[in-house]
């Protein structure tokens, strides 16, 4: 597990955790993606991708709510993926999450799957 | 059970984690619906991370309060802060039909809470910058 919202009280919103499935990343981080916790989560994909881990799902299933700090480490995950020819899916959101990922007009956006497993078969395929 | 919640904090994102947790004290006490919650936890995000952003300059120190009224029928959430004037509602809105790679996240967040509440208007009040969030809920 790795602390991605530490602040300087040591107060943590979310932490990620990292596993792999078939050759596919996948990040499951847990809390808020919110102003304090999202550029942390959002670096460390972004170094994960650089480093190779072009296949990743980020499972969104232990997010309590998400803001637009959430949604601007997701974009720029993207635009490294994309960058890097890799494939970024998300999958697990919760019925708040995905409200709020049809209110930014992302829902057509992201690869977006309903279960890990499509998720990794989705983040895997050619 | 007390209606009212009122919660200062400095002009720090790290001070941001109390608030959070006040605001989650205040929805289990009066056991708000999730998506009234998630309302909330979003909106108070989106304009106190705002106002620590706009609202002063390097290493001046502010202070924010937040407070929650729930009326009969409603949650009233509003934001002061003690920065330069700034209205975050002037902001414009995102054009929503771009793609993803050139999608400007700026206005996201004013767009995020205008499409979550009911109500929301902006107030310079004795050199304070007073943001006023109405959610309403089914009368109790």
């Amino acid at each position: 597990m790795m602390p991605a919202g530490s602040s300087r009280g040591g107060w943590v919103s979310v932490e990620v955790i990292e596993s792999n499935a078939d050759g596919v990343t996948v990040l499951e981080p847990r809390g808020r993606m919110d102003a304090v916790s999202s550029k942390p989560f959002g670096d460390r994909v972004v170094e994960l991708i650089r480093a190779g881990s072009t296949r990743m799902l980020i499972d969104l299933k232990g997010i309590q709510y998400i803001s637009s700090a959430g949604f601007r480490a997701l974009l720029i995950a993207h635009k490294q993926s994309t960058d890097s020819q890799g494939r970024l899916v998300l999958c697990g959101l919760s019925a708040e999450v995905r409200r709020m990922f049809e209110l930014g007009a992302f829902l057509d956006l992201f690869a977006i799957c309903g279960t890990r497993e499509e998720g990794i078969a989705k983040a895997k395929a050619k | 059970v007390s209606d009212e919640l009122e919660f200062h904090l400095v002009n720090d994102l790290a001070a941001m984690a109390g608030v959070v947790e006040a605001v989650e004290g205040f929805v289990a006490e009066h056991r708000l619906p999730a998506e009234a919650a998630n309302a909330l936890y979003v909106c108070v995000d989106e304009a106190v991370s705002n106002a620590i952003a706009h609202g002063y300059p390097e290493g001046e120190r502010g202070e924010i309060a937040v407070r929650l009224h729930r009326r009969a029928d409603g949650v009233v959430l509003e934001i002061e802060d003690d920065g330069a004037p700034f209205d975050p509602l002037q902001a414009a809105s995102p054009d929503l039909t771009l793609p993803l790679a050139a999608r400007p996240i700026g206005g996201l967040g004013i767009h995020l809470i205008r499409s979550l509440m009911d109500e929301v208007s902006y107030a310079r009040r004795d050199g304070r910058n007073v943001l006023k969030l109405t959610r309403k809920l089914a009368t109790r």
